[in-house]
């Protein structure tokens, strides 16, 4: 059957000792690697949240508690960004998944102009994401970008992409997702080419239909790939910030306005870098409860 | 760890940094590093650094970076105790905060010490970036000081004529108030044909906007603080100057001014695709170059706001406080330098925008800028944003209420009143 | 007979599918690639070619140094994968296999990534400046594989747990050491899953740019902190941002071909005995 994950923990506490060690050899070099580089900077910025850090006083203390966490939350636009960050999450990574799901599964039954195909896949993820705005910008200049000029030649008449207050959100939603596509595709394209292969054979010799393989087979195996795919998109698309600053700079209004744009403005604009901070841990809080509520709902052993 | 353990651990670190950083620097060996906006103004100093150095013995490099990235680079810099730019190009957006933060060094002394003349600086702009709270932190370095960039040939159009006179009973020409120029904006629009537009507008939220709509503010008698410092935003004359801008948002601009920025509306009116812009006076020349915009070269002129002020904006030199008095001084020689007559005169020649009124009535330079006499009413006439430790994240507070407006997600009395209030609370913060 | 026709039926879909796709990715990066060739005051024109130049290309390479830019991201998104890559294998297998600090500390690593960079940039630059690693590519690499080793280890981690226990035991009766099992059965089958994630680590690496704009200096830029230059208080410099642009997808083109590979492979090595 499916293949399973961890290995049991041996039952005689010596055994298990020695067991638990081993794999703390192996994790120790990446952990501790992690917590030198990054997790001093993780507590400071901790810190920094519940201190009265900012540009013109740059000292942690006083220190003053949840301060910071409770003038942020007391901004009405605050809490507006963090709907439109929750929805702008949301969007793109059902948007991502499922596109890239499809494009995936195609891609895994060609062989001829395979490589082609990956090739192109490469492009989006190669461009950084300042990159991807200024160029998106580019196209989509309502007056001089080369789409509206061929929708007006054609007579349909150009869009404001990026001014129209209630097309904005859609328009960085759509850039965002034309770059991120490409990635989550090679994941899942790499899940699905590592997936066994009798499963299949023995559903085929049980007479069983493509819709049925997917459904029944590829799905549940594909499971753990998938939700790391996912995982992963969703922190990467609630600290968004690039597109829009290039792009619509949060507007127009408040349109576009993601939490971690709004982060940037109090820490460098407010100059109230603990201000930042909080914001900022706000946003983890969110992710991380999103990240383990959702994984755990996933990857529910078969 | 505890608190105490933690401080000591960074102070350590501060300190060992410090005492790594600093050290005597001999006259030989100084090097000064600017960060510098990657703009022409830039450009055209870096051109003659090396006359600089053969005259004074001291290199200077300057690291170009884009605007938005530098106050993040320069922050980072100045927070700790030596930082690696020994003079600093500051923006008027920041000329509160970095002398409130305590990054730079008072020039007073230096300009003492060294008899410095700073008469021949314009008024508008030593309040801008020069001074601060009675203080002199910066010497200005070139302006950016709005006025109206527009089309002679569309105002001198006899069909345009007729129509405008038929329409309206006045004649075409510049006009003398806001109200005026939002209602030939309109007028273009509809008239001019070609795709033609009244307004180039930048109208994206931020620093866009705000730059832009306080040009409008200000034409139509409006004002940030007044005389003594106190909010004076709420104002009939401020609604009504907002008022007149979503109107030629809406009937006299380009299709996406809200999310337009100098870029798009550079290139619309360089294309001739626009009547006007609210804009730096120093996109003129950029304009009427036949290489660059062959369309609209030899039918573009520069006026002051109609209304007769507009914003200044303009970058100054400081002097970074924390520092060796060697590197100080050299970084004073090099300010003194470039902001001397001489310097300023050569930089001029080749379409700097000065500080010094000197520079505008030269003979030399008037003989190949003629229009400076243009510009230098725009620039003596101009009034600033209001320049506070916060005056950057005023530029969003404010933009953001204008960006609603103007998607008619607000209405004008409204966003007034909480552009008002917003700056109230930042300044009450800053004091 | 009806099979094949089905089978045919069914390719001509796919192909048309796919291409479709490609469409929808390549045309942007075409006209990017059509603009890098123009000259700046034309390339908001409608016309394919309004005038050919390579004066981007040149004013970038030679005026704008960004081959110094390219060189570094080069290094830095090279040395911190290659770096990565090995310590989050056997941090994945340790989450994988050995539940190691259990639920708490997968989530826990994740955290910096969470975080938007803004958070954590200043303390980073505080660090980093006490050890002498700012204004350097060494510094950019220890903070790249630092922050991308979480992401990394949680590929391999998925792809580990995919893998099916008995191979590694199978080993073990032979008389391997866990080690061996690791290096010499595990790691071989799960080549789709660390192509996987060296393509990520290296992208991530090649377009991070908050933490490259303050670590580095005029000398040590990667390409992001580059391109993003040239946008000027006169606009965006988009021919010349194109031309960067497109030199910047280069390499990652030319490791498609590489990766594709050990993804094709995986298909021979996913049968399981």
């Amino acid at each position: 059957m499916t293949a399973e994950a961890a290995i049991e923990a041996p039952k005689p506490r010596r055994q298990r000792d020695r067991w638990r060690a081993t794999g703390w050899k192996f994790a120790a070099p990446g952990l501790s690697m992690i917590a030198i580089v990054m997790g001093f900077p993780l507590i400071y910025a901790l810190l920094l949240s519940i201190s009265s850090f900012t540009l013109l006083h740059p000292r942690l203390q006083p220190f003053i508690g949840l301060e910071n966490f409770r003038t942020v939350m007391a901004d009405e636009y605050f809490w507006h960004s963090v709907w439109i960050t929750i929805k702008y999450s949301a969007v793109t990574v059902a948007g991502e998944f499922l596109l890239g799901l499809a494009i995936a599964l195609v891609l895994n039954r060609v062989v001829r102009l395979k490589a082609v195909y990956f090739a192109i896949l490469t492009i989006p993820m190669a461009m950084s994401p300042v990159s991807v705005g200024l160029v998106w910008h580019m196209l989509l200049q309502p007056n001089l970008g080369i789409i509206n000029r061929l929708l007006d030649a054609s007579g349909i008449g150009g869009i404001d992409w990026m001014g129209d207050p209630n097309l904005a959100f859609w328009t960085v939603v759509f850039v965002d997702v034309w770059q991120q596509v490409s990635f989550v595709i090679l994941i899942l394209a790499a899940g699905l080419a590592s997936l066994p292969k009798e499963p299949y054979e023995a559903a085929e010799v049980d007479g069983a239909g493509e819709v049925q393989q997917f459904w029944y087979l590829t799905l549940p195996m594909l499971r753990p790939v998938a939700a790391i795919a996912i995982v992963i998109q969703l922190i990467n698309e609630t600290r968004t910030y690039d597109l829009v600053y290039v792009l619509t700079r949060g507007g127009p209004g408040i349109a576009t306005d993601l939490l971690s744009y709004f982060a940037y403005r109090r820490a460098f604009l407010g100059l109230s870098i603990s201000e930042g901070a909080s914001v900022s841990f706000v946003l983890l809080l969110m992710v991380l409860a999103l990240t383990v509520v959702f994984f755990r709902l996933v990857t529910r052993r078969a | 760890m505890n608190t105490r353990t933690l401080t000591t651990m960074l102070g350590g670190a501060s300190l060992a940094t410090l005492m790594m950083a600093s050290g005597p620097a001999r006259a030989e060996d100084i090097t000064l590093h600017a960060l510098m906006e990657d703009v022409p103004e830039t450009h055209i100093i870096e051109a003659m650094l090396p006359d600089f150095t053969k005259q004074t013995g001291i290199k200077v490099e300057f690291q170009k970076l884009v605007y938005s990235d530098m106050h993040q680079k320069l922050v980072t810099q100045l927070i700790g105790n030596a930082s690696y730019y020994n003079v600093l190009e500051v923006d008027f957006l920041w000329a509160g905060e970095f002398p409130e933060a305590g990054w730079l060094a008072d020039l007073q002394p230096f300009v003492d010490k060294t008899g410095f003349d700073l008469k021949p600086f314009i008024p508008s702009m030593m309040d801008l970036v020069g001074n601060h709270k009675g203080k002199l932190y910066m010497i200005p370095m070139y302006n950016y000081s709005m006025g109206v960039v527009y089309r002679t040939d569309l105002l001198e159009d006899p069909k345009l004529k007729d129509a405008y006179k038929t329409e309206t009973g006045k004649d075409l020409a510049f006009p003398q108030s806001l109200a005026e120029y939002v209602e030939i904006s309109k007028f273009m629009s509809k008239h001019a044909g070609n795709g033609v537009v009244g307004a180039a507008m930048q109208s994206q939220r931020g620093d866009p906007n705000s730059m832009e709509f306080s040009n409008y503010l200000f034409s139509n008698g409006g004002r940030y603080l007044d005389d003594s410092g106190k909010v004076a935003l709420n104002s009939p004359e401020a609604v009504k100057a907002l008022e007149l801008y979503v109107d030629n948002i809406k009937n006299g601009a380009q299709k996406g001014a809200l999310s337009a920025t100098l870029d798009d509306t550079s290139r619309l009116m360089c294309d001739g695709k626009a009547w006007s812009m609210v804009t730096y006076w120093w996109m003129l020349p950029q304009m009427d170059n036949k290489d660059a915009c062959p369309n609209v070269a030899g039918k573009v002129a520069v006026g002051v706001m109609p209304g007769g002020h507009g914003e200044s904006g303009g970058w100054g030199w400081g002097i970074p406080k924390n520092e060796s008095p060697e590197l100080q001084d050299a970084a004073w020689k090099f300010i003194s330098w470039v902001q001397g007559k001489e310097a300023s005169i050569t930089r001029a020649m080749q379409g700097h925008a000065p500080t010094r009124s000197d520079v505008y009535s030269d003979a030399g330079v008037l003989a190949k800028y003629p229009y400076y006499k243009q510009a230098l009413d725009v620039v003596a006439s101009g009034e600033p944003f209001p320049v506070f430790t916060y005056s950057a994240q005023y530029e969003d507070v404010l933009g953001r209420q204008l960006s609603l407006a103007g998607s008619g997600d607000a209405k004008p009395a409204d966003a007034i009143k909480a552009a008002a209030d917003g700056l109230d609370e930042l300044l009450k913060k800053s004091q | 007979m009806r099979r094949r026709d089905k089978e045919r039926r069914g390719n001509i879909i796919t192909h048309a599918v796919l291409a479709l796709f490609s469409l929808y990715i390549a045309l942007p990066p075409l006209w990017v690639l059509r603009t890098s060739f123009v000259p700046e005051s034309t390339a908001y024109s409608i016309a394919i070619l309004p005038g050919f130049t390579l004066d981007n290309y040149v004013k970038l390479l030679v005026k704008d140094k960004f081959w110094l830019a390219y060189a570094d991201s080069l290094t830095a998104a090279t040395v911190s994968t290659l770096l990565a890559l090995p310590l989050g294998a056997m941090a994945g297998y340790a989450f994988a296999r050995y539940r190691t600090g259990g639920q708490v500390s997968r989530f826990v690593i994740l955290a910096t990534q969470m975080l938007p960079p803004v958070a954590i940039v200043l303390p980073v630059f505080t660090l980093f400046r006490t050890f002498d690693l700012t204004n350097s590519v060494s510094g950019l690499v220890i903070a790249y594989a630092a922050l991308n080793l979480p992401f990394l280890t949680w590929i391999l981690m998925g792809f580990f747990e995919g893998v099916p226990v008995e191979l590694e035991w199978a080993a073990m009766v032979d008389g391997a050491t866990v080690w061996r099992a690791f290096w010499k059965i595990v790691l071989p089958v799960s080549l789709p899953g660390l192509a996987a994630a060296a393509v990520l680590g290296f992208i991530l690496a090649w377009n991070e740019f908050l933490f490259a704009l303050v670590l580095t200096g005029p000398t040590t830029a990667t390409i992001p902190v580059s391109l993003a230059a040239l946008q000027s208080q006169n606009g965006v410099q988009i021919a010349e941002v194109s031309a960067g642009v497109v030199l910047g997808v280069v390499p990652l083109l030319i490791a498609s071909r590489f990766i594709q590979n050990y993804l094709v492979r995986g298909l021979t090595f996913g049968a399981i005995k």
